[in-house]
């Protein structure tokens, strides 16, 4: 069904494939950038990943004006500042954020400090209060899960005041996102397993929540079925170049899938769950995502039947029951968090986890509060989130 | 030669506003009443600090629902814009608050039809959120508050009397 109103917008451009990352220095070219500044981490580095993509720069005019390679996991308000200093000092006009979701978060909060002039970006926080024109912006991730390349918001850590600080802006959109095959080779099986359940929950929340739309559900559901099909042979020791590939395309459609029609409660509890029990995002994404299916039931089994074509195949799909559907769908899910636990050692339980039961309040509260509880289509209480939380664990 | 038409100045939806106007003074003094005496919304407000104020403003040029925590309770401030407020809730046109307080549309969709902007914590929105549910089940009966709450509430003996007093004591008495 096609709702009274929606919106979306996805402005960037995607540039994927064999030979992506060549392609960097004639658009950079284009948005009249000639000094980009690199924002990465150890991590990159050591696999190797800053060298093949400073080695796409040779014979073009593109002078890398600096390379961060301090980016800590958590995206922290002082790296910001430190990282905007360094852009200025080394006369840079232009940013590459290089890694997983925490360069690119860092990276848009230096565009933020970068372009509205500001040692202080936590005075921009919130939906809609960028004014000025970002700087050129190019991303490569190294993961396939978040989909930051292509969303409109950042989270950057206060840790002076142990807050994180959401910004939501069309602004924050970067103008290419590289796909390159060549990065993501180099990534562990668990956190392949990891970020590419993320990226399927990005894709099922983006199908089922509130701002969905028709534009938005094209992007989720290929991303879904590139996901099912692809996960297991990705996650497997030495895997095809081309099952990551597939991967990485389905992170940045889930992205853009969510972008522009948020996530919900799988995200506001599994937020919590990092914020008290610092469960890695995908993990707890991947443990929560069937069971507030299944609490969701009754409001969206319509959507979750519709899944089961993405999540299996024709034949499973019209073998099945349409009364059948739903339930499928969320078992498929299920097995497909049992394979990935055999494969990469992904826990399927909160309490695999580390999650303790006394936690369970505090996160119960903090869910509460989270924004992505707005967009989930039925309504949850704390007594809701307790329950969804026991048998999760 | 043909002439157009320049510098042409839009009119005013000035029933509409009158309108939002009227339900935002409802909405407004409804909140105060409960903040009183509902359980949940006191638990809701507990965390705010004395002096907390929210502005719910209706772009481009309101009205606005300002109300401030004072003596543990919220106060319906008024309809004119408070710059300076802790939380401000940006409703994007006239017409999406409209059929908000018409009945026409919920809190969550108005969100899903990208309608609203929040300045400031966005934890503190969606206590405001979870209380403007509860004073719109207040203000409107099971047949309309079907059409803008995710779930609508039993219509108990219980709840139609604590409808009628934060009518006739909130809206009207303003207590």
């Amino acid at each position: 069904m096609i709702p009274a109103y929606y919106e979306f917008y996805n402005p960037v451009k995607i540039n994927a494939g064999d030979g992506a990352l060549e392609t960097i220095p004639y658009e950079l070219g284009q948005m009249n950038a000639a000094k980009p500044l690199i924002i990465t981490d150890k991590g990159v580095v050591k696999n190797g990943l800053l060298e093949i993509v400073l080695n796409a720069f040779r014979d073009s005019e593109i002078v890398i004006g600096a390379v961060y390679d301090d980016t800590p996991p958590d995206s922290s308000l002082v790296v910001v500042n430190e990282i905007t200093a360094l852009y200025h000092k080394s006369g840079c006009d232009s940013i590459i954020a290089l890694g997983g979701g925490s360069s690119i978060d860092t990276a848009k909060g230096v565009n933020i400090a970068v372009s509205e002039k500001t040692n202080d970006i936590a005075t921009f926080m919130g939906a809609d209060r960028l004014k000025s024109t970002p700087r050129p912006f190019v991303v490569i991730p190294t993961t396939a899960g978040t989909g930051s390349e292509v969303t409109l918001v950042a989270v950057i850590n206060d840790t002076e005041n142990h807050v994180k600080l959401p910004f939501t802006s069309y602004r924050l959109l970067p103008n290419l996102a590289v796909l390159d095959p060549r990065m993501t080779m180099t990534l562990p099986p668990k956190i392949t397993a990891m970020t590419g359940m993320d990226a399927l929950t990005h894709a099922v929340e983006a199908f089922t929540c509130m701002q969905k739309n028709p534009i938005s559900d094209a992007y989720a559901t290929v991303a879904i079925s590139l996901i099912s099909k692809n996960i297991m042979s990705a996650t497997k020791p030495n895997a095809k170049k081309e099952t990551r590939f597939a991967m990485a395309n389905a992170a940045t459609m889930a992205g853009v899938a969510f972008s522009n029609s948020m996530v919900g409660a799988v995200h506001a509890i599994g937020h919590a769950c990092g914020a008290i029990a610092r469960v890695p995002h995908g993990m707890a994404m991947s443990i929560l995502l069937p069971h507030v299916m299944e609490f969701n039931m009754d409001k969206l089994e319509d959507l979750y039947a519709k899944l089961l074509l993405h999540l299996t195949d024709e034949e499973t799909y019209a073998k099945t029951f349409q009364s059948q559907r739903a339930k499928k769908a969320i078992q498929r899910i299920v097995e497909m968090r049992k394979e990935l636990y055999d494969i990469a050692g992904l826990p399927f339980t909160l309490r695999g986890a580390g999650v303790t039961e006394e936690q369970f309040a505090k996160i119960a509260e903090l869910a509460m509060n989270d924004g992505a509880m707005l967009p989930n289509p039925k309504i949850l209480t704390t007594a809701d989130v307790i329950g969804i939380l026991k048998k999760a664990y | 030669m043909k002439t157009y038409k320049t510098n042409i100045k839009p009119g005013s939806a000035t029933a509409q506003k009158w309108v939002v106007k009227a339900g935002f003074f409802a909405l407004g003094r409804t909140i105060a009443h409960l903040s009183a005496t509902d359980d949940e919304v006191m638990r809701e407000i507990a965390a705010w600090p004395e002096g907390y104020s929210f502005s719910m403003n209706v772009l481009p040029a309101g009205p606005c629902l300002v109300m401030e925590k004072l003596n543990n309770k919220m106060h319906f401030i008024g309809l004119d814009a408070k710059p300076d407020a802790d939380m401000i809730v940006e409703v994007k046109n006239l017409s999406i608050a409209f059929k908000m307080i018409m009945a026409q549309l919920g809190a969550h969709d108005v969100y899903a039809r990208h309608g609203i902007g929040v300045t400031g914590n966005i934890a503190d929105s969606m206590k405001l959120i979870r209380i403007i549910y509860k004073a719109e089940a207040m203000l409107f009966p099971k047949i309309l508050n079907k059409n803008i709450l995710k779930e609508s509430p039993d219509e108990t003996l219980q709840l139609q009397v604590k409808r009628l007093k934060a009518i006739t004591l909130g809206v009207i008495l303003g207590k």
